[in-house]
């Protein structure tokens, strides 16, 4: 009996200490959420919505629309272009710098450098950078590689591959430092026995850097399918606004523009139910994979 | 290490080449962004790859004063200051609660508390706009922290108690034995075991504040509220291809902070990777 007191009063307690963060994350995700199932399902006119049940109208709309599943396809091509370069080229760079190539403190604290330069920064810099008359061009003539000389950013064809390396050069610097934090664990014995057997360094890569690299990059493979599908706003909007025509348009800044710009804000908030629900197939997905013990929790 | 080293020379040579080629690009970023906005006008119209002839912060005073990069400065500096110190207290204190009380939901909560970190920010936007309209919100630096409070609140309690978990449960105990309240343990003892975790948590928060454009374009649109990344977006809209100094300028005033914090707090986020904390 006094047990059980106690461990009310304890939870009563923790709870004290837990309100604000719990006041704050229900105010902004929780009651917010709600909010945006039940403005999908109700009738718009502009900006101000009515009481009214528009008879999942919203949802009729978002699956005529076209331009929803080629943005969203868009994504993945993002998504499938970032992610092999980013996991092939972290795993290069963590492995050399692990087995101390030379100059490897030097290039663990610039390869850093790119993730803590604002992202708005960034997008600007590279757009100048790689403008028809910017730097990376001007060299390639100098080279004599006038093939190869084209407005990135500015032509249909490349934006979408401009955006994709801006990603890229960003992501390395976050990923570097997860992945040397996993390397960490690695006996340097284990590479010195394999090096007595003959081995070279790329099949010490192969073998013994990848296999133990296996669990962080399968975490990392979810988390940056979330961050691409839902943080590329800034980016885009310092450079391309989506552009040239609908070249780097992705279904975040599709819905930025259909509530915001088109005011057609029925169909926006329906279409962030969409990009809602897919991001919550996949945190489940890395909240099943990240737990090592199932009763654990996360902290 | 010596025996194999000789076999494996056009190996070290390609990784060299592949790493010198990748440094480049950061390196000629960096130098393109700092040379481009002490140049003047003219010089840049001749090569943008000269360094500048004189060190000449005309560029930099201009923009400061004319195109409202002063006062967005300032706007930031107040929001992400007090943003991220409401975020850490916040944090540490749920962070104890996570790490050294006992309650019912702990585990459901956390799975909640980490799954906000993921939650598309765009779906928040347009419920959010309409509730922060309603309450007078908009424009207002007190609105716009509530924001940041949400979407940095989740990863610094997953920081935070990844930094609690490395004090010694014994500690904890004694304090109890001599009969410490849990704020007296928290104040008292805690506090004082982790500057190095407030630290990084602050930086990682402030970082986020200062990064952020779609909170603050939505819900901060009078120009004299307006925060840096804003500033920055719009002066370069408003100039077009025009005088890139200026542009340039601007950018580097907007890195130069985060820059600055990140070379002092350096330490403490090695640290902070040794012991495994940051993952």
């Amino acid at each position: 009996m006094k047990d059980e007191i106690r461990k009310k009063n304890n939870t009563l307690n923790a709870y004290l200490f837990l309100s604000p963060a719990l006041i704050v994350l229900l105010f902004i995700f929780g009651y917010q959420i709600v909010r945006l199932f039940w403005f999908s399902l109700v009738k718009w006119e502009g900006y101000i919505y009515t009481t009214e049940f528009s008879n999942f109208l919203y949802y009729k709309q978002l699956f005529t629309k076209d331009m929803v599943f080629k943005s969203l396809f868009r994504s993945f091509i993002i998504i499938a272009v970032v992610l092999p370069v980013v996991i092939f080229a972290t795993v290069f760079i963590v492995h050399n710098i692990y087995r101390k190539v030379s100059g490897w403190k030097f290039y663990r604290w610039l390869f850093f450098l790119p993730a803590i330069i604002p992202i708005v920064v960034q997008a600007i810099i590279w757009q100048y950078l790689l403008n028809i008359n910017g730097p990376l061009n001007t060299i390639l003539k100098a080279l004599r590689l006038e093939f190869l000389v084209i407005d990135w950013f500015g032509n249909s064809k490349t934006a979408i591959f401009a955006l994709c390396w801006v990603i890229i050069w960003r992501e390395l610097g976050f990923s570097t430092v997860i992945f040397l934090a996993e390397l960490a664990h690695i006996p340097p014995s284990l590479y010195e026995s394999a090096m007595i057997d003959g081995a070279n360094e790329w099949r010490l890569m192969r073998h013994i850097t990848l296999p133990h690299l296996s669990r962080i990059i399968k975490l990392y493979i979810i988390t940056m399918t979330i961050f691409i599908l839902n943080n590329l706003f800034s980016i885009i909007f310092a450079s391309t606004n989506g552009g040239p025509g609908y070249a780097t348009m992705v279904l975040e800044y599709y819905i930025y523009l259909t509530a915001f710009r088109y005011t057609k804000t029925g169909l926006g908030t329906t279409i962030a139910v969409l990009l809602f629900l897919i991001t919550m197939v996949l945190v489940i997905i890395y909240l099943r994979a990240s737990s090592k013990k199932k009763l654990e929790g996360v902290f | 290490m010596t025996a194999v080293g000789k076999s494996q020379i056009p190996y070290r040579v390609f990784v060299q080449i592949v790493f010198v080629l990748f440094a480049i690009t950061i390196i000629f970023a960096l130098y393109y962004l700092v040379a481009n906005s002490i140049k003047t006008a003219a010089e840049i119209n001749v090569s943008q790859f000269t360094p500048p002839k004189s060190l000449n912060f005309s560029n930099i005073k201009y923009v400061w004063k004319k195109a409202d990069i002063g006062v967005s400065f300032r706007n930031s500096l107040i929001i992400c200051t007090s943003g991220c110190l409401i975020s850490v207290c916040i944090s540490l204190i749920t962070g104890f609660a996570f790490t050294f009380l006992r309650f019912r939901g702990k585990r459901l909560l956390s799975y909640l508390i980490v799954s906000t970190m993921y939650i598309s920010p765009m779906a928040l936007v347009v419920p959010l706009y309409l509730q922060m309209r309603q309450l007078h919100l908009t424009n207002t630096f007190a609105g716009i922290i509530i924001i940041y409070l949400g979407i940095t609140l989740a990863f610094a309690i997953y920081l935070m108690t990844t930094y609690l978990k490395a004090i010694p449960e014994e500690i904890i105990e004694a304090a109890v034995i001599d009969g410490c309240g849990n704020t007296g343990i928290l104040l008292r003892i805690i506090l004082p075991l982790m500057k190095p975790g407030i630290m990084v948590v602050g930086v990682i928060n402030f970082s986020v504040m200062w990064n952020d454009l779609l909170f603050a374009f939505i819900f901060l649109q009078k120009v004299e509220k307006q925060t840096m990344m804003i500033a920055i977006t719009s002066f370069r809209g408003a100039m077009g291809g025009g005088n890139m100094a200026y542009i340039m300028s601007s950018l580097l005033i907007a890195t130069i902070p985060i820059m600055v914090i990140y070379l002092f707090t350096q330490k403490f986020f090695k640290e902070g990777m040794s012991m495994g904390a940051i993952k």
